[in-house]
């Protein structure tokens, strides 16, 4: 009775399907680890979870201080503590992926060379807890917001393919960098920077007018390289009817960037993967 | 019998400096039974490790392949993945699940965990502020509660105070011979591998020397420790600790006429030389007596001016039993260690009568004679 085996350990990397598999098998893990972030994060502090609400508001008044006051910059029309808030929802979620997904690899190399798991598990859990981040800003636009935002069904589905593409672009690179951190350490020195100088370049607290009307017409679809352009652009015209995107008006450039971002990430990851541990 | 594991072909190769390829790993075969363990042994470097990891998929095979039958997890190293700032109870969950348990045979198993390491009181409390002990007890503790069908499991035993340890070895058995467990398990402490395992394999530079019976193994593989590194003059030693200031470069033992094989009772002479390339102000050197199982028997120390770089001891009378005998050479060069040669020299006692010879060879494990009278009444 030779019974079938339930794991094969060979030089070959596994299909597609298999990693699919495996990643929800793993799917309590993945849990457990996001978990573990939310448990430790305000360990010891006396606010506690209130700082996932203070934060926001303090970099809020921040950046009032300098778009606002300082420089009075354009924000379509809309009430600037609004708009940026607007923005500050998706940045919030695509930075928090970005920097914690690349450097979550580093991080856990002791577990990496004693135990085994779908590596994946470790940068993408971390969208969970960018997740339950965005939620709170989501409340406090809510509250703020509220009189100048317009609700509808388009608003809805902005909202969600806003979320989507920044889970996708964020998750992309973040698999790029914490499979290349692993080879080139360096990068750990650069990834704090690439997010601050995504942030000035990203539309946020002022509007993206500033670099459409700065760059030729041929050129402008290049403007969506950065993945906060195309964010922000489907979120926001249905949300302060900035204007009335159609199927074809989508950022489809933008679009189509997210997804091979994540995609050859997560192709680069996986084919990585199996050397990680000779090389950490 | 069924199988649980079985190794085909498998073979690792790593690339050192980009160039050189060396094989850690080659045509390695084995199987493991339902309910045994497997015992592996063979000296630092001999590809233990490199085996356990690809086991347990830390790292990839260059070549051939494992087929399990059943879930396997490892335990290379107790309390992996333990965050000092969570409880213990929400770290039980944590490493629990890092290790493959899905949560609600964790929650079944949870009493039992927290029992067995005995932390009831302090469940709540984040693990940074545990004792060592108590964390090494809870971390053994969710490993040894694990659901997989097949344990692979790497020194283990080497933390914890002796008592843990025995439970440690008592719970492995319990798993393998109740729970029909596999097993397999990588130590140096050839006592715990001869009490637990069924079958042992003795790797040797990355291919497997010899499998079988652990006791048989367990003496080949002492036996072949000790002409593997006796018939290597001291210079041509690699496998030498220190920070290389100095090195010995002889080192002979011989009681006048004939070399490594003295009589009991007779005398013993050691000559040592070396070289060093320091500008040193002290130098010691330290000899450490050994029997052929390894254990300690006695010590020698000695004080010299830097210049010197030779040395003899010489020892008037041997009082050991018949059997083999090797030295540890220690060089210290002002109070830090520049060379040490483990097992450098060996030298067999001969004793008077054959029999004691036959006795020795059969124990192996010869010990000193001391000199002493019965006292008794007729």
């Amino acid at each position: 009775m030779a019974k079938s085996p339930s794991l094969e350990i060979s030089a070959k990397g596994s299909s597609l399907r298999k990693q699919v598999n495996e990643l929800w098998q793993y799917r309590g893990l993945g849990i457990s680890f996001a978990k573990r972030d939310f448990q430790v994060r305000y360990a010891q502090t006396f606010l506690g979870p209130l700082w996932a609400l203070l934060q926001p508001l303090l970099s809020l008044g921040v950046l009032y201080l300098v778009f606002q006051k300082a420089l009075n910059a354009n924000t379509e029309g809309v009430p600037f503590i609004s708009y940026t808030l607007s923005g500050l929802i998706f940045w919030g979620f695509f930075n928090f992926n970005l920097s914690q997904g690349s450097a979550s690899l580093i991080q856990a190399r002791g577990m990496l060379q004693k135990i085994y798991f779908p590596r994946l598990l470790l940068v993408l859990s971390k969208s969970l807890v960018a997740l339950v981040d965005l939620l709170f800003v989501l409340l406090i636009f809510l509250f703020v917001a509220f009189a100048d935002a317009h609700f509808s069904f388009a608003t809805l589905a902005g909202f969600l393919g806003a979320l989507i593409l920044s889970l996708l672009a964020s998750q992309g690179l973040a698999l790029w960098f914490a499979a290349l951190s692993v080879r080139f350490r360096d990068l750990q020195q650069l990834i704090p920077f690439i997010s601050q100088m995504l942030f000035f370049l990203s539309p946020i607290a002022y509007s993206p007018d500033l670099w459409t009307e700065s760059i030729p017409l041929k050129y402008q679809d290049l403007l969506y390289l950065n993945p906060m352009m195309g964010i922000l652009e489907m979120w926001r015209a249905p949300l302060f009817e900035l204007e009335n995107l159609t199927l074809s008006d989508l950022p489809w450039w933008g679009i189509i960037w997210c997804f091979s971002l994540f995609i050859s990430g997560w192709i680069y990851f996986q084919k990585s993967e199996r050397k990680m541990a000779d090389l950490l | 019998m069924t199988k649980a594991l079985s190794i085909e072909n498998l073979g690792k190769q790593y690339r050192i400096a980009g160039k050189e390829h060396f094989w850690a790993l080659k045509n390695v075969n084995l199987s493991l039974e339902e309910g045994s363990v497997l015992g592996l042994i063979g000296a630092n470097g001999a590809g233990k490790s490199t085996l356990l990891k690809i086991l347990s998929r830390i790292t990839a095979p260059s070549e051939g392949r494992v087929l399990a039958y059943g879930k396997m997890a490892s335990l290379l190293e107790v309390g992996t993945g333990f965050h000092p700032e969570l409880s213990g109870r929400e770290n039980i969950y944590l490493n629990g699940s890092i290790l493959g348990m899905s949560r609600a045979s964790i929650r079944k198993q949870f009493d039992a965990i927290v029992d067995f390491a005995g932390v009831e009181r302090f469940l709540d409390m984040p693990v940074k502020r545990y004792s060592s002990g108590m964390f090494v007890r809870l971390a053994f503790a969710v490993a040894a509660h694990l659901d997989a069908e097949i344990l692979l499991i790497d020194e283990v035993l080497a933390v914890g105070d002796a008592d843990f340890q025995k439970r440690c070895l008592q719970r492995m058995d319990s798993l393998a011979k109740e729970k029909a467990r596999s097993i397999i398990f990588v130590s140096h402490n050839m006592g715990a591998i001869s009490g637990l395992c069924d079958q042992v394999a003795w790797l040797d530079q990355g291919q497997i020397k010899q499998i079988g019976e652990p006791s048989a193994v367990i003496e080949a593989y002492l036996k072949g420790l000790e002409t593997l590194q006796a018939d290597i003059a001291i210079a041509d030693r690699r496998d030498r600790e220190g920070d290389g200031r100095a090195r010995l470069t002889s080192l002979e033992a011989h009681n006048g006429e004939a070399k490594k094989s003295i009589a009991q009772n007779g005398p013993l002479q050691v000559d040592l030389s070396w070289q060093s390339n320091s500008e040193a102000k002290s130098q010691r050197i330290e000899l450490h007596l050994f029997n052929s199982r390894g254990n300690y028997l006695s010590s020698f120390k000695h004080d010299l001016s830097p210049k010197q770089k030779q040395c003899s001891l010489k020892l008037t009378k041997v009082p050991l039993m018949p059997g083999r005998f090797f030295f540890n050479v220690h060089l210290y060069l002002d109070g830090i260690r520049a060379d040490f040669v483990g097992r450098a020299v060996y030298f067999e006692v001969i004793g008077k009568d054959w029999e004691a010879n036959e006795i020795a060879a059969q124990r192996q494990n010869p010990g000193i004679v001391l000199e002493a009278n019965w006292l008794s009444e007729a």
